[in-house]
C-alpha cells in the first residue's frame, strides 16, 4: 500500500494523463459515426431530386411540388432499403414567370436550395446567307444558370449546356452562361433543352 | 481523509475512462472517405446521366479518389484489392425528370 505521498503523486499522474487525453481530444474534429457523416451526399441528394423535379415539370406541366415529392419519396424508399438513415425534411417550392424572366426556386427546410433561372431578351433580325440564299433569324440572348446553395459548399453555380433538340434554331455559347439563339422568322416557338433535361420555351414574342 | 482520497480517486478515474473511450469512438473520418463523399456529392450535382455511362462512372471515380471499387446497382467493378474497405452509397433517381433508381457504392479504405 503506499504512503500519503505515493497515492498524491498517483493521483497527479492521473490528473496529467486525462488532461493530455482531452488536449488530445479538442484537436481532432468529432465526428460520432452514430450520425450520418455525408452530410455532403445527402445534400446533392435534395438538391439531385428537387432538379429532376423542375425538368418534369418543364416538360409536362402539372404541379411543380408534386414532382419534387415524386423523387423524394423514391429517395427516401430506396435510403431505407439501403439502410441510409437520411433525416426527413420539407421544402417550398416555387415557379414564376415575370415578362422575359422565368424562375424556379426550391429551398428545403435545412438550408438546401435550388435555383434554376434564365432570362431572355429579344435582339435584332439578321440575314444568313444560306443555300444560295438568305435567311432572316431573329436573335435572341439568352443568360441561364442553376444555383445550388447548401451549408457544405456554400454557393455552386453552374452554366449548363443548352441545345435545341428538334435542329429549328442555332445556339450559340457566349461565356458565363449566356446564349446567342436564332430563330428563324416565320418560327412561332423553338424549344430549347439543357444537359439536365429542363426544356425552354421561346416563343415569337417572348416566353 | 482517507474516504477523501478514495472519492477523488474514482472521480479520476471515471474521468479518464471516459476520456479514453470518447476518444475511441469519436474518430473522425479519414481523407480517402471525405474525399469519396465529396466526389459523389459533386458528380450528382454536375449530372444526372452519368450513372447510366456505367465505364465512365467508374473511370471518374478512379481517377479522382483512390477508391477500392464502384459498385452500380449490385454490379461491382474492382479497382485494386483491398483487404479493408468502407462503403460510402448514393442514390440516382434518374435521368431527363423520369424515375429510374441507380444505387451507387463506392468502397474507400480508411
Amino acid at each position: 500500500m503506499l504512503n500519503r505521498r505515493g497515492q498524491f503523486l498517483l493521483l497527479g499522474v492521473l490528473i496529467l494523463a486525462i488532461c493530455l487525453l482531452t488536449a488530445l481530444a479538442t484537436m481532432r474534429t468529432p465526428s460520432p459515426r452514430v450520425v450520418v457523416p455525408h452530410s455532403w451526399i445527402y445534400s446533392a441528394e435534395l438538391v439531385h431530386a428537387a432538379r429532376l423535379g423542375i425538368v418534369r415539370h418543364t416538360r409536362v406541366g402539372g404541379n411543380l411540388t408534386e414532382h419534387i415529392e415524386l423523387f423524394l419519396r423514391e429517395l427516401y424508399r430506396i435510403a431505407e432499403e439501403e439502410g441510409l438513415d437520411l433525416p426527413p425534411t420539407s421544402f417550398n417550392a416555387s415557379a414564376t414567370t415575370d415578362d422575359l424572366i422565368s424562375s424556379y426556386r426550391v429551398i428545403f427546410n435545412n438550408s438546401v436550395e435550388i435555383i434554376v433561372q434564365w432570362r431572355l431578351k429579344m435582339g435584332k433580325i439578321v440575314l444568313i446567307g444560306k443555300g444560295g440564299g438568305a435567311v432572316a433569324y431573329r436573335v435572341w440572348l439568352l443568360e441561364y444558370y442553376h444555383v445550388y446553395r447548401a451549408p457544405q459548399w456554400g454557393e455552386v453555380r453552374i452554366y449548363p449546356i443548352i441545345w435545341n433538340p428538334d435542329g429549328i434554331a442555332e445556339v450559340l455559347s457566349l461565356s458565363n452562361g449566356n446564349w446567342t439563339i436564332l430563330i428563324p422568322l416565320g418560327v412561332d416557338r423553338a424549344i430549347l433543352e439543357d444537359e439536365y433535361g429542363v426544356r425552354i420555351e421561346v416563343k415569337s414574342d417572348g416566353v | 481523509m482517507r474516504i477523501l482520497e478514495a472519492v477523488l480517486i474514482s472521480i479520476v478515474l471515471l474521468l479518464f475512462v471516459y476520456s479514453t473511450t470518447t476518444l475511441t469512438i469519436r474518430t473522425p473520418l479519414s481523407g480517402h472517405e471525405t474525399t469519396a463523399s465529396r466526389v459523389l456529392a459533386w458528380l450528382l450535382l454536375k449530372s444526372d446521366s452519368i450513372v447510366y455511362d456505367e465505364s465512365k462512372l467508374v473511370l471518374t471515380i478512379a481517377n479522382i479518389t483512390s477508391a477500392s471499387y464502384v459498385e452500380i446497382n449490385g454490379k461491382r467493378y474492382y479497382i485494386e484489392r483491398s483487404t479493408y474497405t468502407y462503403p460510402i452509397r448514393a442514390i440516382w433517381l434518374g435521368v431527363n425528370g423520369t424515375l429510374s433508381p441507380r444505387r451507387v457504392e463506392i468502397g474507400v479504405e480508411p
